[in-house]
C-alpha cells in the first residue's frame, strides 16, 4: 500500500507535490490548471523536467515531448524565487529566466508558477 | 489464517516498532490507554500487529494472552493519528479484524463482551433489556414524538440512548420538533451492531445491518440522524462495508445536523455565561473526522466561551469506553475516564460536554467515583435547555 | 534458556514477588514481541520480561538473576539499531520503561537528571516553555536518552560537543551483582550532578558497554540554552570533495550547530520515496547539505550567516550547480515534512514503513581522502547489494571525527530479504572497518569481527574488568567475547 504518487526526481517530487497540493486548496487556481492544455518544460541547470497538464491531474515527468512552453533558469534562481529573494518577473526581465519556447504563454506560466510559490 | 487477516499481511510488515504510536506525536502526552495501563510493548498498537505477524508466521498460537491484549484496547485510533508510517490509518481496523479472528477460534470476546452479544441476538441491544421497552423512552412525551411511517429524516436513537440516556433521546425529541423539522422514529429499530463489530463478533452483524437499512428504506428518509457518536460511526463508515450502499441517503450527526441550522440561522439560542469544555468522542472524532461541527454549534451560543482541554481534537483523550472495553475492563474504563475528568477539570470550565451518551455514562461514572464537582452535559441536552 | 518448566515457573513468582504480578511475563507473546526488534539481527527468545518501577526492585531481580545464573538484558524502547536489547542467550528483560521521571532539572549547571524510560520526547516536552533544549537524533522521540548517551549516539549539537557520550554528567547504577554505585559529583553530593571530574572516572565502564556491566538507573545529562535566532540552510550539490571541504571548514569556524551531509537518496527516503525507489538519477544533485546554526542577537546571526554564505561561494566555483537555500523554501517545495529537522525529535516516516531498519553506523576520521574513499566503497557494496544508497554523515566535535551512516531499510516480510541485508551490513561493515571506521551501537557480529583485529591487550583488559564487575556472566552476555 503506497500513499507515495507521482515522480521520484528531486525536482519532480518538488513540483508535483506543490501543484497538486495548491490544487487541493485553491479552487481557482485548481480551475485555471485543469483550464490548461500545455506541455511545459522547466529546464534547470541540473535537468529539465516536463508538467504537462492535459485538463486531467497534471503530470510531472522527466520525458520531454513535445514542449509547448519551454522555460530555462538555473536552479539557484528557482530556489531565490522559493526563498523571496528574487520574482519570476525580475528574473525574466534581467535575463536570468529565458522562454526558448512559447514566449506568448508567458502570463500563463507566470500565474501557474507564481501561485505555486506564495506561502 | 482468515481471508479478513491475510487481506492486512502487507500493512502488517510495515509495523518497525518505532514507538511513535506510544505518545501524541510532537507533544508527548499519553495517547494510548491500554499502553500507558499495562506497559509491555504487547499492549501497544505496534505490539499488537507484531503479535499478529506472531500467529501469521506460526511463531505463537492463539492463547487468552492474546485474547487479554487484543481486547484492552478501546479502538480509539489515537495510534492512527500518532503513526507516521504508511499502514497508520488501518491500524484500528486490523485490531478490528484481528478480534474477530480470536472469536471465531474462540478465543475473545471477554465473557461480559459475549454477554452484550448474547443479550443484542435476542432483544436487539446489549443490555439485556427487552426489546419490547426500546421505546419505553417516549414516556411522558409520546405526543410530541412524531408516529409517522414516511418522513425526510430518520432519528435513529440508538441503544444507549434507548435505555440508558433516555433524557438524550427526549431531549433530541424536543430539539428536532422545536426546529420544526420533518422527521420520524422508528419503532423498529435494532441495534447499530457497533457493540459486535468493535469486538469482533460478526455473525449478527449483517442481520442487523439489513434490518436496520430496510426500516431506513421505508420511512423513505434521506437523511438518517443519530445522536450517538457510536451508532453515527457505525451506520456510515460500517454498513457500506457489509451492505449495499444505500443510495441517497445521509447520515448526519446531531452536531452536522445542528451547524447546518445554524448556518441557515434557523437556531436561535438563549445566552448562556459559561466556560464550556468539550470532549472529542472517538468515533465521532478521529474515526469519522468531526471536530468541528460541535465546536461551532457550542461557540453559536451566546456567551459561551470554549475552552480546550490540553489535549483536544485528534489527540483527544479516549473515554475509555469504547471497543468493549467497559464491558470487558469496567475499573480500568472508569480509570481512564477519570483522567479525562482531571482534563477537564483543570480548564476551570463550568460544564465538559460531550456528543455521544456513551462517553457520557462512562465519564459520569468517574465523575461520581472520584467524587468530582464537574457538571457534564450532552450537548443536546444543552441545545435543548437553549432553545 | 532455562529448560525446565518448573525452574521457570518459580522464577515467575519470585519476580512477581520482588515487582508485582502485573508487572512479569512469561507468556510466549511478550517473549516473541521482545525477541527480536527491526534490525536483521537473527531473534532470541528471553524466558522473562519484568518491568521495576524503583531502584530497590532491579537490585532485587539482579541479587535473584545472579543466584541463579540467569542472563539480563536491559530495555527501554528496544529501537537501538544493533539489535542490541536482543536477549542473545535468553534470561530476564529487564524493560525500565516504568521508570520515566525527569528527576531534577538544574538551570544553573544546565543538566537534567532522568531515569531510563525518559525518551526524547518526554524531555522535549520537558523543557519546551523553558530557555534551554536537549539534543535530538533523527530517531523517533520514542527513544531512550539515557541510553542513546550510553551508546554514544549522535545527534543535532554532536558537531559542538560529540557523541551523547559526552555530554553524561554522573549516573547511578545497579552493579552486575546487585550494588547500587554513583558515579560523578553525585558520587559525594546527591544535589550536584555537575559533572564527571575530578575523580577517577568510571562513567566509562557503562559507556558502550551495551548493558553488560549493570542497569543504569539515573543519568546526569547535560542540557543548553536556546539562542533566539536560529535558522537552517539547505544545499545541493554535485560534487563531494568540494562539499566535504564545505563542511569541514565550517565546522572548524566553530560557528554551526550541527552539519548534515546527505545523499539524495537520503533526502527522497525521508519525502516518502517508496523503498527500492530511493536512488540517484543521472543529473539530479547527488549530495544535500543541511546546516543548523543559532545565534544570542541578530548581528551575530548575520555575521554567521555572511561566514556560510562566503564559504558556500568557494563551493560554487568548483560545482557551478550548486545551491543554497532556506528550509522555508524547501519547505514551499516538499511539504512541512521537510522541515521536521527544525521540529525534533521527529519520525522519518519513510525510513520506518518496511519493517525493517538498520544502518552500519560508523565513526571515524574526517580526512578527507579517506572519508571520500569511503564513500565510494560504500556506495559500491551497497549498489552490489541493490540497496539505496542513503547515506547520513554528520561532523563531529568541530571537525575532530566524522559520523559515516548508511541508513538501510528493507521489508521484514520474507526471510531472504533478511539475509540480504545481513551479507550487506556484514561486507559493508568490514569494507568500512579497514579504513578505520569504528561501528557504534555495535552488532554482537561485529564485535565478534573487531577484538579478533584490535589490541589483544584492551580485550583482556576489557574481560577482566568484565569479569570483575560480572562474576556470573549475567549482564548481556555474549557480546564482545564476553560469553
Amino acid at each position: 500500500m503506497e500513499l507515495f504518487q507521482g515522480p521520484t526526481d528531486i525536482f519532480g517530487i518538488a513540483i508535483y507535490h506543490s501543484l497538486n497540493k495548491k490544487m487541493s486548496e485553491d479552487e481557482k487556481y485548481r480551475d485555471f490548471i485543469k483550464s490548461l492544455k500545455e506541455s511545459i518544460v522547466i529546464d534547470l541547470d541540473y535537468y529539465p523536467l516536463m508538467i504537462k497538464l492535459t485538463g486531467g491531474a497534471p503530470e510531472v515527468t522527466r520525458t520531454i515531448e513535445n514542449p509547448t512552453v519551454i522555460v530555462k533558469l538555473n536552479t539557484q534562481d528557482f530556489l531565490n524565487i522559493l526563498d523571496s529573494k528574487a520574482s519570476i518577473m525580475g528574473l525574466f526581465l534581467r535575463g536570468k529566466m529565458k522562454f526558448k519556447k512559447g514566449f506568448f504563454k508567458l502570463l500563463k506560466v507566470y500565474k501557474l508558477f507564481s501561485n505555486l510559490v506564495k506561502n | 489464517m482468515s481471508d479478513a487477516l491475510t487481506k492486512y499481511r502487507e500493512e502488517l510488515y510495515c509495523c518497525s516498532r518505532c514507538g511513535t504510536c506510544k505518545y501524541i506525536y510532537q507533544n508527548y502526552s499519553d495517547s494510548c490507554p491500554a499502553g500507558k495501563k499495562f506497559q509491555f510493548e504487547t499492549f501497544y498498537p505496534s505490539g499488537r500487529l507484531h503479535i499478529a505477524r506472531g500467529l501469521l508466521e506460526g511463531k505463537i498460537e492463539w492463547s487468552e494472552r492474546i485474547r487479554d491484549i487484543l481486547f484492552s484496547c478501546p479502538t480509539c485510533a489515537s495510534c492512527t493519528v500518532n503513526c507516521q508510517s504508511r499502514h497508520h490509518i488501518l491500524i484500528v481496523d486490523i485490531i478490528e479484524a484481528l478480534r474477530a479472528e480470536a472469536v471465531s477460534k474462540g478465543f475473545g470476546p471477554l465473557p461480559n463482551q459475549k454477554a452484550f452479544a448474547e443479550s443484542i441476538e435476542k432483544e436487539h441491544n446489549p443490555y439485556k433489556e427487552q426489546h419490547d421497552h426500546r421505546l419505553d423512552w417516549k414516556k411522558g412525551i409520546e405526543s410530541e414524538v412524531p408516529q409517522k411511517d414516511k418522513a425526510s429524516i430518520l432519528f435513529f436513537v440508538g441503544c444507549t440512548s434507548s435505555y440508558r440516556q433516555k433524557d438524550l433521546a427526549q431531549a433530541t425529541v424536543k430539539l428536532l420538533n422545536k426546529l420544526g423539522v420533518d422527521y420520524t422514529v422508528s419503532e423498529e429499530e435494532w441495534c447499530c451492531g457497533s457493540p459486535l463489530i468493535r469486538t469482533g463478533q460478526l455473525d449478527l452483524v449483517k442481520g442487523l445491518i439489513e434490518h436496520n437499512l430496510e426500516l431506513i428504506k421505508r420511512t423513505g428518509a434521506n437523511t438518517v440522524i443519530t445522536s450517538c457518536a457510536g451508532c453515527y460511526r457505525t451506520l456510515k463508515l460500517d454498513y457500506p462495508h457489509y451492505a449495499q450502499k444505500l443510495e441517497g441517503v445521509e447520515i448526519l450527526h446531531i452536531t452536522e445536523f445542528l451547524q447546518k441550522m445554524i448556518k441557515e440561522r434557523k437556531l436561535k439560542l438563549k445566552r448562556l455565561d459559561a466556560k464550556i469544555t468539550y470532549h472529542d468522542p472517538c468515533h465521532l472524532g478521529r474515526h469519522a473526522g468531526i471536530y468541528e461541527a460541535p465546536r461551532a454549534v457550542i461557540q453559536a451560543i451566546p456567551g459561551v466561551s470554549l475552552i480546550e482541554m490540553a489535549r483536544n481534537k485528534q489527540n483527544a483523550w479516549c473515554c475509555g469506553a469504547g471497543g468493549g472495553v467497559k464491558a470487558g475492563f469496567k475499573d480500568w474504563a472508569v480509570e481512564i475516564s477519570n483522567d479525562r475528568i482531571k482534563e477537564a477539570e483543570e480548564t476551570a470550565c463550568d460544564i465538559l460536554v460531550s456528543a455521544c451518551p456513551f462517553c457520557k455514562t462512562n465519564l459520569q461514572d468517574a465523575i461520581s467515583a472520584s467524587n468530582s464537582k464537574l457538571r457534564l452535559m450532552d450537548i443536546v441536552n444543552l441545545l435543548n435547555d437553549l432553545i | 534458556m532455562l529448560q525446565q518448566a518448573e525452574e521457570r515457573a518459580v522464577i515467575t513468582e519470585k519476580l512477581k514477588e520482588i515487582v508485582g504480578k502485573e508487572w512479569v511475563s512469561d507468556h510466549p507473546e511478550e517473549l516473541l514481541v521482545y525477541s527480536y526488534d527491526m534490525t536483521e539481527n537473527p531473534a532470541h527468545q528471553p524466558d522473562f520480561v519484568v518491568m521495576p518501577k524503583t531502584v530497590e526492585e532491579i537490585s532485587a531481580i539482579v541479587k535473584l538473576a545472579n543466584e541463579n545464573k540467569i542472563p539480563i538484558v536491559p530495555f527501554v524502547t528496544g529501537s537501538n539499531v544493533g539489535g542490541l536489547t536482543i536477549p542473545l542467550k535468553g534470561g530476564i528483560i529487564v524493560d525500565l520503561k516504568r521508570m520515566d521521571k525527569i528527576i531534577r532539572f538544574d538551570q544553573d549547571d544546565m543538566y537534567v537528571i532522568a531515569e531510563p524510560g525518559v525518551t526524547f520526547g518526554h524531555i522535549n516536552k520537558f523543557l519546551k516553555d523553558t530557555q534551554f533544549r536537549y539534543c535530538y537524533p533523527n530517531a523517533p522521540p520514542f527513544t531512550s536518552i539515557m541510553a542513546n548517551a550510553l551508546l554514544g549516539g549522535l545527534n543535532n549539537l554532536s558537531l559542538k560537543y560529540g557523541n551523547m557520550a559526552e555530554i553524561i554528567n554522573g549516573i547511578e547504577a545497579v552493579l552486575p551483582t546487585g550494588e547500587i554505585v554513583k558515579i560523578g559529583s553525585c558520587a559525594c553530593w546527591d544535589e550536584h550532578w555537575w559533572g564527571r571530574s575530578s575523580m577517577p572516572d568510571l562513567i566509562g565502564l557503562f559507556v558502550n558497554w551495551q548493558g553488560m556491566t549493570g542497569i543504569v538507573t539515573k543519568i546526569g545529562l547535560q542540557v543548553w540554552p536556546n539562542h533566539p535566532f536560529r535558522d537552517w540552510k539547505f544545499v545541493l550539490s554535485n560534487d563531494f570533495d568540494s562539499t566535504y571541504h564545505f563542511v569541514k571548514k565550517l565546522a572548524n569556524c566553530e560557528i554551526m550547530n550541527d552539519i548534515l551531509l546527505l545523499s539524495t537518496e537520503t533526502v527522497k527516503m525521508v519525502l516518502g520515496v517508496p523503498i527500492g525507489q530511493a536512488v540517484w538519477l543521472e543529473g539530479e544533485p547527488r549530495w544535500a547539505t543541511v546546516l543548523d546554526f543559532a545565534a544570542n542577537t541578530q548581528k551575530e546571526f548575520n555575521a554567521k550567516l555572511e561566514i556560510v554564505e562566503d564559504a558556500f561561494k568557494e563551493v560554487k566555483k568548483v560545482d557551478t550547480k550548486a545551491a543554497i537555500c532556506s528550509v522555508t523554501a524547501a519547505e514551499k517545495m516538499y511539504g512541512p515534512r521537510v522541515g521536521d529537522f527544525k521540529r525534533l525529535p521527529f519520525t522519518i516516516g519513510g525510513m520506518l514503513e518496511y519493517g525493517g531498519h538498520t544502518w552500519v553506523g560508523t565513526y571515524m576520521t574526517s580526512n578527507p581522502k579517506i572519508v571520500s574513499k569511503g564513500v565510494d566503497k560504500a556506495f559500491e557494496v551497497i549498489g552490489k547489494h541493490k540497496f539505496e544508497k542513503c547515506l547520513y554523515t554528520r561532523m563531529m566535535k568541530g571537525g575532530h571525527y566524522w559520523a559515516f551512516r548508511f541508513l538501510l531499510r528493507f521489508s521484514k516480510e520474507t526471510p531472504e530479504e533478511t539475509e540480504r541485508m545481513q551479507k550487506l551490513t556484514k561486507e559493508l561493515f568490514e569494507s568500512l572497518f579497514e579504513l578505520g571506521a569504528m561501528p557504534y551501537k555495535t552488532p554482537a557480529w561485529a564485535a565478534d569481527f573487531i577484538i579478533k583485529r584490535c589490541d589483544p591487550q584492551y580485550v583482556e583488559l576489557m574481560h577482566k574488568i568484565k569479569k570483575t564487575l560480572d562474576p556470573n556472566g549475567i549482564f548481556n552476555p555474549g557480546r564482545w567475547g564476553n560469553d
